[in-house]
């Protein structure tokens, strides 16, 4: 048998634990959401837009922002569970050290869940709020809607989002877990074990993100359909993901950890990876948008067009394209810059703000029609949400080894190399 | 094993030596020896490993590749070209409006875009990769060597060049190697001259090339051949069509038809509904509520004339061309020589518009796209100077069809007789056998074609006074030519008289006859078979004559056979 080789657990392993800053972080984004929440619900004006079938309130804007930024963490924490089922699944030796930082962004999906809370809470309202179907007014009277009842009710919705968040969690709780048990016993059964659990966990999660995808971001347009949807929005969780892992490896570099334990060959097949699913995301974007264009089917085509011939909104699509693929496909065709770790930082913040773009572009307009540029609710929660997520990952950080210590594996991704 | 003689020298003209091969223990030794290997200032080293080695292109000083800009190169241009050509294919040289997107439009063109960049970036990875490594070689003197036998499976070898002062395998290089941790080494050799193909093989492409050059000699050998043979038919697609024609019957409706009659209350598209003159034919002063609504029967399910069930929807709703199609038919019981009557005399005459409707206005312009209508539509059976002797009735009585009723001469009595309204009305409808032109027409081109007709009509009675005064001039001239031909028989007329010089102006502008080879000169030839007939392209334009003219007497020739059938039928 092969000699294993353990990492220490030393200070380029370890962070301080400071639990302060973690909570504290944690607090203020629970403290921003609580006062934009209140702020919300004072100023509850009904507004009916006719021909957008929602009537739009304060509470709904605000959801909108919520669900945007429920979405942005969401997105981190499937792709880090992503990564880490996919690192299993391919038996990848390469990525043994990196795989902690993904595990860590994994873990993030148990808290992250419960932030569905508040939007089962508008959901039982019914009253068109959020998801213009839950309105019973609106559904009596669109035969469209009526039709899709059996799958669009309140009681079904909240099924599905509870086992979507069960397969979740069990999933994160697995995969984190039995890594951070294995850090204790060393045991490389665990890797096997985790394994042959990624199989099946990959179809899982493939379905889960899908129909998640369609019922909390789809429905928000209801008699809209595209069957690329959920492979759409996996493409972007990618891009992100990629994007978090090469920004947080970076960070941890500048506070001294990591080092030598994930090196430049480590940043290099994330930005292949980020590049990658940056075409990939481009490759789906366009062919859902060049299908709905092509067929010209008015029940389709209404969605892109307003987004498209809108004045304001149109501006954010440019943005989109430019931003999420056009820019960075030249920018990051070159080897040498892919290897270049500050290069590469600056990318990922960059697609990170355009991941963000992407959400915000696919849920905003369906509240704000006339109102096409994020306002201070979106910033503020999105502070929210990056000091929860930034909390949440220091208390873990804090709590565990940042690389896994006896992964059977680690020689490989030690040595490893790009030819 | 130092000097191993090379098995290749006793049956090549000259080997001249390349270098030393070097066989290493492992890939830690070979990657050590190479390093050692360029310390000592060695150049263009290669390895040959059973599997990729880390660190070892650095150890080998390999320059980084050239490929990728090649492929980034190539697949810019690939993508540009496939774009532009796009843009040129589709919105410049054959512009087609496909799906009612635009002419050049980017997400249409993105897929094939995209798939050319690929294709171009992926033959030249391929290719240049080849190219750069001066693959495939005919023969690879690396293979002859002893110590290369186990270099794909557990063998480690390290080549070293010779440089341009060392001719000959050198002891000292040698023991050098053996310091930097070769195990094992072989000096190569190679033919100095680059080894030919084998003879065999060489003979074979010969015979093989001869081969494939045949076929084109067939292919020089048989252009310009005229064939009595039918095409090769390699897709039979278009072979059984499961369709019906007009006219036909089926088994799947109970009353055998199978055109159908328009569904009750069938609510008419028009442009203008209103204006029974011009759409319908009719004179708006002499037509009452009977004759409409026995017009425009939708069915003809009662063809007694019982008139009128005033259920029958109103004149709005009522289809136009197919259900008035039986009305008007009865309308034209002298036309109809070889119809069954039946109860055609029973319906009643129609108020047949006699002038032509006032909102039509009449100038050159309808005129001339009254001529460019008629030979389109009507030409082909009437013929280009409406006697009934069209390509396609030629053909018909050429191949003795049973069923052909050759068409009507427009210049017969009966038809010259007939009023405005009631040609148009055949138009439409059509009348015994022939179709109706209703849906294909719009009523503007009909009046237009109606209107050519007349002219047509009127050029064979016309007379040297119905000439423009500025070109009576032309036709004197001609005059003399034709003298034999008695004026004043219409339908014989083209038919005879278009022989002699009919042939003469078919000839693709020989001189024969009509003795004027200049552009107008088409439309006097007809001058000399019947002086008046240019009078028709006057109020046309004389510039545009050949057109009409000149093909209607080129029509003539290849119907002089036929021409007595078409003569005798009516």
């Amino acid at each position: 048998m092969v000699k294993s080789t353990y990492l220490p657990l030393d200070e380029r392993t370890q962070l301080a634990s400071q639990p302060a800053i973690a909570f504290g972080a944690i607090g203020l984004a629970a403290l921003i959401v609580l006062i934009g929440a209140a702020l919300s619900f004072s100023g509850g004006e009904a507004i009916d837009l006719g021909e957008g079938r929602f009537s739009r309130t304060s509470l709904s804007d605000f959801m909108a922002s919520y669900l945007i930024n429920f979405w942005f963490l969401l997105t981190l924490g499937l792709g880090g569970l992503f990564f880490t089922m996919v690192q299993h699944l391919t038996r990848a030796g390469w990525s043994a050290t990196v795989r902690r930082t993904a595990e860590f962004l994994a873990a993030s999906l148990i808290p992250t869940s419960l932030l569905f809370i508040p939007i089962a809470i508008v959901v039982l309202m019914r009253d068109g709020t959020l998801y213009p179907w839950t309105d019973p007014e609106l559904v009596a009277h669109d035969p469209l809607l009526e039709w899709k009842e059996p799958y669009l009710n309140v009681f079904w919705f909240l099924v599905r989002a509870v086992a979507y968040i069960a397969v979740w969690v069990f999933l994160a709780w697995r995969f984190v877990g039995q890594s951070l048990k294995q850090d204790e016993t060393g045991d490389f059964r665990i890797t096997y074990h985790l394994q042959s659990l990624a199989a099946p966990a990959m179809f899982l999660f493939g379905l889960t993100l899908t129909f998640a995808a369609v019922d909390w971001i789809m429905t928000l347009a209801p008699v809209w359909f595209s069957t690329m949807w959920g492979v759409y929005l996996f493409a972007g969780t990618m891009v992100s993901t990629c994007a978090a892992l090469i920004l947080l490896v970076s960070l941890l570099h500048q506070f001294g950890k990591l080092r030598g334990i994930v090196n430049v060959e480590h940043t290099h097949d994330l930005s292949k990876l980020l590049f990658g699913f940056i075409v990939f995301w481009g490759y789906i974007a366009f062919s859902q948008y060049m299908l709905i264009w092509y067929a010209n089917i008015p029940e389709e085509t209404f969605w892109y067009r307003f987004r498209q011939e809108n004045e304001g909104w149109v501006t954010i699509s440019a943005i989109l394209l430019v931003g999420h693929l056009l820019l960075p496909l030249p920018l990051l065709l070159r080897r040498s810059l892919r290897r270049n770790a500050a290069y590469m930082t600056i990318w990922a913040v960059f697609m990170l703000i355009m991941h963000w773009i992407d959400l915000y572009w696919m849920i905003a307009p369906q509240f704000r029609p006339e109102a096409p540029y994020p306002g201070v609710m979106d910033f503020a929660l999105l502070l929210a949400a990056v000091a929860y997520l930034a909390g949440f990952l220091f208390f873990m950080m804090g709590r565990y080894p940042l690389a896994p210590l006896k992964d059977p594996r680690l020689h490989e991704a030690l040595a490893f190399k790009n030819l | 094993m130092a000097h191993h003689a090379p098995a290749i020298e006793p049956d090549r003209d000259e080997v001249a030596f390349r270098g030393y091969l070097a066989e290493f223990a492992g890939p830690e030794a070979l990657v050590h020896g190479a390093e050692a290997a360029r310390t000592a200032g060695r150049t263009q080293l290669d390895a040959h490993v059973p599997f990729p080695v880390h660190g070892l292109d650095d150890a080998l000083g390999i320059r980084p590749t050239r490929l990728p800009w090649l492929v980034f190169i190539m697949g810019v241009t690939g993508g540009v070209s496939i774009l532009l050509f796009q843009l040129w294919v589709n919105g410049i040289d054959y512009p087609w409006i496909i799906s009612g997107k635009p002419l050049f439009s980017i997400p249409a063109n993105i897929p094939v875009t995209f798939e050319v960049t690929v294709l171009f970036s992926a033959f030249t990875a391929f290719l240049a990769m080849l190219a750069i490594n001066r693959l495939p070689r005919l023969h690879q003197p690396l293979m002859e060597t002893a110590i290369f036998d186990g270099v794909t499976s557990d063998k480690f070898v390290l080549f070293i060049p010779a440089t341009v002062s060392e001719s000959a395998p050198a002891a000292d290089l040698e023991s050098r190697l053996r310091n930097w941790g070769a195990t094992n080494t072989e000096p190569l050799y190679a033919p100095v001259r680059g080894a030919g193909l084998p003879r065999n093989l060489k003979l074979l492409l010969i015979c093989l090339a001869s081969l494939l050059a045949i076929p084109p000699f067939f292919v020089w050998g048989m252009r310009g051949v005229p064939s009595e043979e039918p095409r090769l038919h390699v897709i039979f697609d278009m072979d059984d069509q499961p369709k019906y024609k007009a006219q036909q019957t089926s088994v799947f409706f109970a009353d055998a038809r199978a055109m159908r009659p328009q569904v009750p209350g069938t609510v008419e598209w028009s442009e203008d509904v209103g204006a029974i003159d011009y759409e319908r034919g009719l004179d708006p002063a002499r037509v009452d509520d009977t004759m409409i609504s026995l017009l425009l029967q939708p069915d003809e399910g009662d063809a007694a004339p019982a008139v009128g069930d005033n259920a029958a929807p109103a004149e709005g709703t009522a289809p136009g061309a197919e259900g008035a199609a039986p009305g008007a038919e009865g309308n034209a019981p002298p036309a109809g020589g070889g119809n069954p009557a039946g109860d055609a005399a029973a319906e009643p005459e129609l108020p047949w518009l006699e002038d032509f409707p006032s909102s039509l206005v009449i100038d050159e312009r309808l005129m001339a796209r009254g001529r460019a209508r008629y030979n389109i539509y009507c030409a082909v059976c009437h013929g280009l100077g409406g006697d009934g002797n069209g390509l396609v009735s030629q053909r018909a009585i050429e191949l003795q069809q049973a069923t052909w009723v050759p068409p009507t001469s427009l210049h017969t009595e009966e038809v010259v007789k007939q009023p405005v309204g009631q040609i148009y009305n055949t138009i439409v409808n059509g009348v015994r056998k022939m179709p109706a032109y209703g849906d294909q027409i719009l009523p503007q081109d009909r009046w237009a074609i109606v209107l050519y007709v007349r002219a047509l009509q009127r050029s064979r009675k016309a007379s040297l006074e119905d000439v423009p005064a500025n070109l009576r001039g032309d036709l004197e001239e001609l005059a003399p030519a034709p003298a034999p031909t008695p004026p004043g028989d219409p339908p014989a007329t083209p038919a005879n008289g278009a022989t002699p010089q009919g042939a003469g102006s078919r000839g693709a502008g020989t001189p024969q006859g009509t003795g004027t080879p200049e552009e107008g000169a088409p439309a006097e030839t007809i001058t000399p078979t019947d002086p008046d007939a240019p009078v028709t392209e006057a109020p046309s334009g004389n510039e545009a004559a050949p057109d009409d003219a000149a093909p209607t007497e080129g029509d003539a020739p290849p119907a002089e056979g036929d021409a007595p059938a078409i003569e005798e039928t009516p």
